[in-house]
């Protein structure tokens, strides 16, 4: 069973020049106990897919279509009416926090600054849970256990600037765990951290995973982050899925030109050769006047003619594994890629 | 090596007075403290570290933004450590930099051609119409299009903004270039066009760079060699292919394993050595070895006194663990 399903969502973005099309029907899955990795450059919509389904969009922002289902249950914000909305809002005030936390990118900006780390720890416990303070506290100190905070006893009373980057980070983690997710989304959650302290990071997230059995949604650039934590991945480019598979399927039989570009253009520091990285060339659309064909058309060496007018369909390769490429059509059989 | 020697860097330190008021205890932040190095002609030295170890500083000393505390920095044989500001000019000429926030690098209300023009009407160089030849070589060099001379900076995306950045510090010709982080603020696709544009201006040029960054595979990609650094010491330095197999020193170790590598086979298998702890204030350091208070070898004597960088192999490292 899946715990989150996304059909064919629309997001845009109303802004002075016109209308920012983030994200341009896209459809996926999560299922019950896996990492699933989402991956792109920035405004390739990934960050706006989350906070769709969230509901935590700008107020410049809108889901103008597509259906959302968290455990089977309804939480489209599209195409609501003034009544509807109110129940929308209710019911996601219920699951946020409660059955689906995020862990935010910026540890820096996300915490409140005037308020105790304590009592930040203990907001989403006594909204949702309706326990006593006493209680609240206890669990409080307890995660900050959990996620590794030495002596939480006097951390409590701190402030979040008493904090280090990576100190915050796992305060944002502990908070985000308070009430025991089903589904974590985590935003770039080790983007702002040093390497060694991205590696404790991950690893507590591993954890947790592991313990509680919960899903995690990990969105990232960085395709190391993603060869070690996902167990599925999707490519996104600029506000399309393009690719879709298990963690082997994309690094080593990729379909899409994207992915494939992608791949080339990091240094594997395992590998001894010296030979020159490949780098993509141009850079990413413009969502403002999205192309009407593939995204990706501007920038790929195998570009044919039906790419430009056409969003290509998807091929399926096996079970898991989809790709958005005309290349893949029965008539571009001479095409290699 | 000792022949075409560009650079040296000995015993550097650069020290900032942070001591709140008149009447607080003196508070000091050794931001560097005691880096040596060399760095030849047309040679790639990289410098990787956390934040706060002090890497973007010693890129910035070397430069003469900040002023060094004490120690020297030979340049070409000249040493322009203690230089005042006046006779620092030609040595400004032959040493560039490349900033790490190519949104903030650049001056919003110049066009590109000011921009890239800028440093050779300082220095009086060329007639004005040989500046504009100039600009228009450079922006080819860097992949610009000609026509990209009148607009400005806003115009731009991340990627185009640090080639002009580069375009700008081309523009004096200059042996040396310090790199801080050029590319970290880029997206991944973006990163590979300034890493081969940077390798590509070498092979051409000859000239050589300080290649400062966190991100460990990107810096081994670059470098010819590599240094280490850990709260404002070098820890290690070598061969970057070498250093990178089989790395020495305890925290080397451990910044390579915690490097995610793209491939999840490798990746899935790899055993992580998990640091302890976090960095400690640079105003209260460790006694003894700045590494021990997260270091799996600790020992009472690495509380003692500080382990002196000896050469192992082709190799200098500073840890006990080494020691003859």
């Amino acid at each position: 069973m899946s715990i989150l399903k996304v059909e064919n969502l629309v997001t845009n973005f109303s802004t002075d020049q016109g209308t920012v099309q983030a994200v341009r029907g896209i459809s996926f899955e999560v299922k019950q106990q896996e990492v699933l990795g989402i991956v792109g450059e920035s405004g390739s919509g990934k960050s706006v897919t989350m906070f769709s389904v969230m509901g935590l969009l700008a107020d410049n922002g809108r889901v103008d279509d597509g259906k959302i289902y968290f455990e089977e249950q309804d939480i489209s914000p599209s195409h609501l009416d003034k009544a509807a909305r109110k129940t929308y809002e209710k019911q996601m005030q219920k699951l946020r926090g409660n059955d689906i936390a995020m862990i935010f990118q910026d540890p820096m900006t996300f915490l409140n600054p005037v308020l105790k780390i304590g009592k930040q720890l203990m907001e989403p416990i006594l909204i949702h849970d309706k326990c006593s303070k006493k209680e609240a506290k206890e669990r409080a100190l307890n995660l900050m256990n959990l996620v590794g905070i030495p002596s939480p006893q006097s951390r409590f009373n701190q402030y979040p600037h008493q904090f280090s980057g990576g100190m915050r980070q796992r305060i944002i983690i502990a908070i985000a765990l308070a009430c025991n997710p089903k589904l974590i989304i985590a935003d770039e959650p080790t983007t702002a951290l040093d390497v060694t302290i991205q590696a404790q990071v991950l690893e507590l997230i591993q954890k947790i995973q592991a313990d509680r059995g919960s899903s995690v949604i990990m969105i990232t650039h960085d395709l190391g982050v993603v060869a070690s934590m996902c167990d599925r991945i999707l490519i996104m480019y600029g506000g399309k899925i393009v690719e879709e598979g298990t963690d082997r399927e994309i690094f080593y039989k990729p379909k899409h030109p994207y992915t494939i570009g992608l791949l080339a253009c990091v240094h594997n520091p395992d590998s001894t050769s010296k030979e020159a990285l490949v780098p993509i060339p141009g850079s990413p659309p413009d969502l403002l006047n999205p192309p009407v064909g593939c995204p990706f058309v501007d920038r790929c060496e195998h570009a044919m003619l039906v790419c430009k007018q056409m969003m290509p369909d998807e091929t399926r390769f096996s079970d898991t594994h989809l790709c958005r490429c005309w290349l893949n059509h029965k008539f571009a059989k001479e095409a290699k890629v | 090596m000792s022949e075409n020697k560009l650079l040296a860097v000995n015993q550097l330190q650069v020290y900032f007075d942070i001591t709140p008021s008149m009447f607080a205890k003196k508070a000091i932040v050794k931001a560097v403290d005691g880096v040596s190095f060399e760095i030849g002609k047309g040679e790639t030295f990289g410098l990787v570290g956390e934040s706060g170890c002090g890497k973007t500083t010693l890129g910035k000393a070397i430069v003469r933004i900040y002023n060094p505390t004490s120690g020297n920095i030979i340049f070409d044989g000249v040493d322009i450590a203690n230089k005042k500001n006046k006779d620092l000019k030609s040595y400004r000429k032959q040493v560039q930099m490349v900033f790490q926030d190519p949104y903030a690098s650049l001056n919003p209300r110049m066009t590109v051609g000011e921009i890239i023009k800028e440093p050779m009407e300082i220095h009086n160089l060329y007639t004005p119409a040989e500046r504009n030849q100039k600009v228009q070589e450079l922006l080819e060099i860097v992949g610009l299009k000609p026509d990209h001379i009148r607009r400005y900076p806003n115009e731009f995306s991340g990627g185009q903004r640090q080639r002009i950045g580069i375009a700008r510090t081309l523009a004096l010709d200059p042996d040396f270039v310090v790199c801080d982080e050029p590319v970290s603020a880029l997206d991944v696709s973006i990163q590979a066009q300034i890493i081969n544009l940077l390798e590509k201006i070498q092979r051409d040029t000859g000239v050589s760079y300080l290649f400062i960054a966190h991100d460990i595979s990107m810096v081994k990609h670059i470098s010819h060699r590599i240094g280490v650094m850990y709260l404002g010491k070098l820890v290690e330095c070598g061969e970057s292919e070498d250093l990178y197999r089989n790395p020495l020193h305890p925290y080397t170790k451990a910044l390579l394993s915690s490097v995610p590598i793209p491939d999840p086979d490798i990746a899935k298998s790899k055993k992580r050595i998990i640091l302890e702890g976090e960095l400690p204030s640079p105003i209260n350091l460790p006694s003894g070895c700045r590494f021990r208070t997260r270091c799996p070898y600790a020992t009472e004597r690495c509380g003692e006194s500080e382990p002196p960088l000896t050469q192992v192999g082709t190799r200098d490292v500073s840890c006990f663990l080494y020691e003859k």
